[in-house]
């Protein structure tokens, strides 16, 4: 909680500023009643225009007054709310930033941005609303009941009374209502996954003629979760006329108490009193119509304060968080003419948080530029775990990575990332245009850089038949590409860093066999001086590296050529024989 | 304390040494706002208004019980303050009698008492029906649009699903339906109350004292000015708001997605300078919009002020001169606020409808989608022999893109059949005509000499087996994804069937076996394995034909191998159908097909196609002699 009290002091005296116009306009709903008292008691039943005239003057003064002080909290409130908002955004976003890939893993990236979004959104307008009401409600209360004390004590024992009342049906209600909107949420979420599977598995659902089965999911969903809303919502129907029927009821019976009390008073000696008791009763109207307001914003708040509670709670879990790789304060640096780009990996382990068995066990080899190294192997043999290590976005457990003959835990972030064309899985773009989207690979990249890249990585067919070429948008995510053009984008922002070390995780998957096999081409002519790391599924596309390695469930069980492994590797043969190869291999 | 050093000195390196253009980031993000604007109007208004009328008709008992209740409510709710002035002038009249003659009689305020808590209660009962009715209406409705809406989907051609993406179909059925339900619940009884007690009130105004309702009625046009004035504004504002709230989701979702991707590449300190200017102009414009929108109601208020004290000079000045009573000033003072309410109200309700109607007629587009043709029940292929059959087809997905023209083959039964050809050559497309996601334009496709368009789609569809390069699984456990298939199967048939494609041993790694649940998407297992279990799956189904769309690309060679084993054995007596990137998985077709550009442009087994010496050979030879083939247009 510290920590958000500590974000919010740049705007401590802009929120401090607001919170006393929010106490000042209270006060002033509270002698505005007074004044329309005076003006109808002393002004109009006496008949004195001069009064009704100076108590209308001074009524207009307040309320001009009260023009100004709500546009300045106004002012001051929205300032601080989206203003504390920014900073805490600001917060988590860089927070983020800072994390290693494992931490971002470990919330998922859909939750981190709920809570970056939505989570402080609702911070936002806690504050907004929250904190206006959290003042308001105490002194509209107090207030209220103090005023209406002076003006007649026997008056107020009813709201006395009353208010306990109220809180108590307020209470239970919460009690009773907040299990019931929790058991809503899940039902909501639980069609929208009906819903979500339904629109994303369409081919299949139909293939196994599961239509029928799937509407009946979603039609016990869609019964359940309009149950619950139906309950709900009939419930709080019943709301508004209990809440009506105790205001009304409290109105008639001030009405009948304060004519009795006529008949107890004595005419000669209570005159003033008695013939005071009309502009009393309105204003007392006024008053209990203020305590109801404010018992009822305090319900609302009620409601808000444990929603806020969480997101604050979401937002710390993200602040809290320490990221797993960090970059080391004072930085080793390796001089320019010792920059080969040597990769050697030094009895590497690694192990993913929480697991017992490690997904790379004991890795030891060492590549050079101008040689191409393949790593093969099973479906969860390791080959991705292991060249993610050597960006650092999982930081070895056991033994270490050494760039040049420098560990890299030693480097900064940014001279390693330098040295490395990374090419994920996944081609992941963002959005802008194609050029935007390379440069994000090199900033000051020329014209002529970018269609080289793009040349290399066969990208520049597509790219020139777009509407607008380089300039072309690429929207959310490339969901206006193929996925085998997203690939080629991606290879190419990766190809322009012109880096030491280009790692190809298995980045050809999505490309058509004509492609790939240009693309390999290509590949090999214009970087023959990178040190080459592939990820490959397919051994004809690895035949002639200078060095394979096979792994087997996190081990290495055999590195060298591939007639070296032929010979020595059963794995390596198995994979080869799986691939029906043995015939041209041979040839 | 060394945290926080760390953090701060942080902070300070990204300090924006990086410049950031707002005019790049708005046109970068476009995608991410424009839309908003366009969903806020409907295209058609009065048309989706009677579509919607007629929506409600159905429940017209409810509804003109609700009416006529919100008419009653509202007529009470004015007759109410009435009364009081009846009471106050009551009062009145006693204390005068009480100063004069020291007695009492409060006969008639015990009845007025009576009378105006009769009109309350009254009130509050019939607020109770109203809503009570109200709930159950827009429930139900939300109820049977969402049946309506699930059930249309149904029966929509793959078509639609192609065409539209995931978010916007899923937030038709969620956001748009509760936006429709929500302002039915709150927006009718809000138009019909206010409506009702604008002209009731000003009726009893002017009939009580012109003179001070007229004043009322001059001080209108200038809160209507004042509220249209800064709504116009904010609206603007509001509208930027979005626009820089989009950007600011887009950018965050895009930033955390490709984390690993900002990491490698060095871009945080962009990415931070980025977002920091999309933050900061966010906090402007919401500063602003926030700040001139709740200028509004403390206007407003000023105004009713003025109003009020006005009333209470021209008021007073009439008392003095006998021409009203006391009452009648409280009874103004009570309608002065409940006329300028109405108006506020009203204006702010048109942009909530405006809002639902758009909503509405998303809805009715989707009912209004052309359905999948009916389903013929000419034949019935009760045990299929695996004949297939194409004649003369010929299909697009567009008009003006012909895709496979004048397509024909003979499969017999057993066969296996492959298909191959670079990306985009309708390898894909083949799997969609014969499954009827989407039907041939001209010509014919038979199964065992009938046409399939005579079958029933489910009895087509039960010849099928199929597993898909796109993996559905579900959330819930291993058996149930894998029995999808074949629901009534037995654990042996389960067991059988995972054993067959490589996977028992796997899902029995995990503690609970099968019972063990999968995430929706099977999001906690890997691609392979995910691949495996549909194959599983399949293999369950026991189906007279297979399609097998890319099934293994996921699954490296060595997995692969043991799973064409299986395949081997499942595909006997079966006609088989594989679409492939990697040839060498089918060499041992009985026929392969080689697909470009939408046609057949050669036929045959492997070596037949090798010894032709055709587009199969250079494919092949790319593959794995390292050949360049000739580049293929996208």
């Amino acid at each position: 909680m510290r920590r958000f009290l500590k974000l919010l002091r740049p705007y401590a005296g802009l929120l401090a500023l607001s919170l006393l116009m929010v106490i000042v306009s209270n006060a002033m709903q509270l002698v505005l009643p007074q004044l329309t008292a005076d003006l109808v008691n002393e002004g109009i039943m006496k008949g004195d225009l001069e009064t009704i005239k100076y108590k209308g003057m001074l009524m207009l003064a307040v309320s001009a007054l009260g023009l100004v002080i709500s546009v300045v909290n106004s002012y001051c409130s929205s300032k601080t709310s989206s203003g504390y908002a920014m900073v805490l955004r600001r917060e988590v976003f860089h927070k983020v930033e800072s994390l290693s890939q494992s931490d971002v893993d470990k919330i998922g990236v859909p939750s981190l941005i709920t809570r970056t979004t939505n989570d402080i959104r609702g911070i936002q307008d806690f504050i907004l609303s929250g904190l206006r009401i959290l003042v308001t409600v105490p002194i509209l209360l107090v207030g209220g009941l103090v005023m209406s004390i002076k003006m007649n004590p026997e008056l107020t024992k009813i709201l006395l009374i009353i208010i306990p009342i109220i809180g108590v049906i307020a209470f239970i209600l919460y009690l009773f209502l907040s299990p019931k909107f929790a058991l809503m949420q899940k039902k909501t979420d639980q069609l929208n996954k009906i819903v979500r599977e339904k629109i994303s598995g369409i081919r299949v659902i139909r293939a196994f003629n599961r239509t029928d089965y799937e509407d009946e999911r979603f039609k016990t969903a869609n019964l359940e979760l309009t149950d619950i809303s139906l309950t709900i919502n009939r419930f709080m129907a019943g709301l508004l006329p209990v809440g009506l029927f105790i205001i009304y009821g409290l109105m008639a019976i001030l009405l009948w108490v304060s004519t009795t009390n006529i008949a107890k008073m004595d005419a000669v000696t209570q005159a003033d009193r008695i013939s005071s008791t009309i502009g009393n009763l309105q204003a007392f109207i006024v008053y209990i119509g203020l305590v109801v307001f404010a018992i009822s914003m305090a319900a609302t708040i009620f409601i808000a304060i444990p929603k806020a509670r969480i997101s604050l709670k979401r937002i710390n879990e993200v602040l809290n968080m320490e990221p797993v790789v960090v970059e080391k304060e004072n930085p080793a640096l390796i001089a320019p003419e010792h920059r080969k780009g040597v990769l050697e990996f030094r009895n590497v382990s690694y192990s993913y948080p929480g697991s017992d068995v490690p997904a790379v066990k004991n890795v030891s080899f060492k590549c050079s530029p101008g040689e191409v190294t393949a790593v093969i192997g099973a479906t969860g043999s390791g080959k991705t775990t292991l060249i993610n290590l050597i960006p650092r976005l999982y930081d070895v457990t056991e033994g270490q990575i050494l760039l040049d003959g420098v560990d890299i835990r030693e480097l900064s972030f940014d001279e390693l990332h330098s040295r490395l064309a990374f090419i994920p899985q996944k081609a992941f773009l963002f959005s802008g245009t194609v050029e935007d989207n390379l440069r994000f690979g090199k900033e000051d990249a020329t014209d002529e850089e970018i269609m080289r890249a793009l040349e290399i990585a066969q990208a520049k067919t597509f790219v020139e038949a777009l509407p607008e070429k380089t300039q072309n948008l690429i929207s959310q995510s490339g969901t206006n590409l193929s996925g085998g053009q997203k690939q080629r984008l991606a290879i190419a922002r990766a190809i322009i860093r012109g880096a030491d070390i280009c790692i190809f995780d298995d980045s050809f998957s999505a490309l058509d066999l004509t492609t790939d096999a240009r693309l390999r081409a290509a590949i090999k002519q214009h970087l023959s001086g990178a040190n080459i790391i592939i990820v490959a599924q397919r051994v004809s596309t690895i035949l002639d590296a200078d060095r394979i390695i096979v792994m087997d469930k996190g081990e290495v069980v055999g590195i060298g050529t591939h007639a070296e492994l032929l010979e020595s590797c059963e794995i390596y043969r198995d994979i080869v024989r799986s691939q029906h190869l043995e015939e041209e291999v041979s040839e | 304390m060394s945290e926080i050093k760390a953090e701060e000195r942080r902070l300070q390196k990204s300090e924006k040494k990086v410049k950031v253009s707002r005019e790049k980031l708005s046109h970068r993000y476009s995608g991410y706002h424009r839309k908003r604007i366009n969903q806020q109007k409907p295209q058609n208004a009065k048309g989706t208004f009677r579509r919607f009328v007629g929506l409600i008709a159905k429940y017209k008992w409810q509804m003109v019980l609700i009416a006529i209740a919100t008419v009653i409510i509202a007529l009470l709710n004015v007759w109410g303050p009435d009364i009081l002035g009846e009471v106050i002038d009551a009062i009145k009249r006693q204390i005068d009698l009480k100063l004069q003659t020291n007695t009492n009689d409060f006969t008639e305020i015990k009845q007025l008492i009576f009378k105006i808590m009769a009109i309350y209660m009254g009130s509050a009962v019939l607020t109770f029906i109203q809503q009570y009715t109200l709930a159950g209406v827009s429930q139900q409705l939300v109820c049977s649009l969402r049946e309506r809406i699930n059930r249309k989907l149904s029966k929509l051609p793959l078509k639609f699903f192609d065409t539209n993406t995931k978010g916007d179909i899923l937030s038709r059925i969620t956001n748009d339906i509760d936006n429709v339900s929500n302002s039915l619940q709150s927006n009718m009884v809000t138009i019909i109350t206010n409506v009702v007690q604008l002209i009731t009130v000003f009726a009893i105004m002017l009939y009580t004292n012109w003179l001070m309702t007229a004043i009322i009625v001059v001080f209108v046009p200038l809160s209507t000015l004042i509220s249209y004035r800064i709504s116009r504004i904010s609206k603007r504002l509001f509208r930027d708001l979005w626009d820089r709230t989009g950007e600011l989701n887009g950018h965050i979702e895009e930033m955390y997605t490709g984390h690993s991707i900002v990491k490698l590449f060095g871009y945080e300190k962009q990415s931070i300078a980025e977002f920091d200017q999309i933050n900061e102009d966010l906090m402007k414009t919401a500063s602003k919009a926030n700040f001139i929108s709740g200028t509004i109601n403390p206007l407003l208020t000023f105004v009713n002020n003025i109003v009020y004290v006005l009333l209470c000079f021209v008021g007073g000045y009439l008392v003095l001169n006998n021409r009203i009573t006391l009452g009648d000033i409280a009874v103004f003072f009570a309608y002065s606020r409940m006329f300028s309410g109405p108006i506020n109200n009203i204006s702010q309700v048109i942009n909530s409808v405006q809002s639902a109607l758009a909503s509405a007629e998303r809805v009715f587009n989707v009912f209004d989608e052309e359905e999948e043709p009916a389903d013929s029940s000419k034949a019935l292929i009760k045990e299929p022999k695996g004949y297939v059959e194409f004649e003369n087809v010929s299909f697009s997905y567009v008009k003006e893109k012909p895709l496979i023209e004048n397509m024909n083959l003979k499969v017999n039964p057993g066969e296996l059949i492959a298909i191959v050809g670079p990306t985009g050559s309708g390898k894909t497309t083949f799997v969609n005509l014969l499954m009827r996601f989407y039907d041939v334009d001209s010509g014919s496709i038979k199964i065992d000499g009938v046409d399939i368009r005579d079958i029933p789609r489910e009895n087509l569809r039960s010849i099928f087996g199929m597993v898909l390069q796109d993996t559905w699984l579900f959330k819930g456990t291993f058996r149930e994804n894998i029995t999808y298939g074949k629901m009534n199967a037995t654990d042996e048939e389960v067991i059988a069937a995972a054993k067959s494609a490589r996977v028992h041993d796997f899902i029995m790694s995990y503690p609970d076996g099968y019972d063990t649940m999968l995430d929706e998407g099977g999001a906690n297992i890997s691609q392979g394995q995910q691949q495996l279990i549909t194959i599983a799956r399949a293999i369950l189904a026991d189906p007279a034909v297979l399609i097998l769309d890319e099934a293994t690309s996921s699954v490296d060679t060595r997995t692969e191998m043991h799973i064409q084993e299986a395949m081997r054995t499942l595909m006997k007596g079966r006609t088989s159908f594989v679409i492939a990137h990697r040839l060498s998985t089918i060499r041992n077709a009985d026929k392969i097909l080689v697909m470009r550009r939408g046609s057949i442009v050669e036929q045959g087994t492997h070596e037949e196609l090798m010894a032709a010496n055709g587009f199969y050979a250079t494919l092949y030879n790319s593959q794995y002699v390292g050949g360049i083939p000739p580049e293929e247009s996208e």
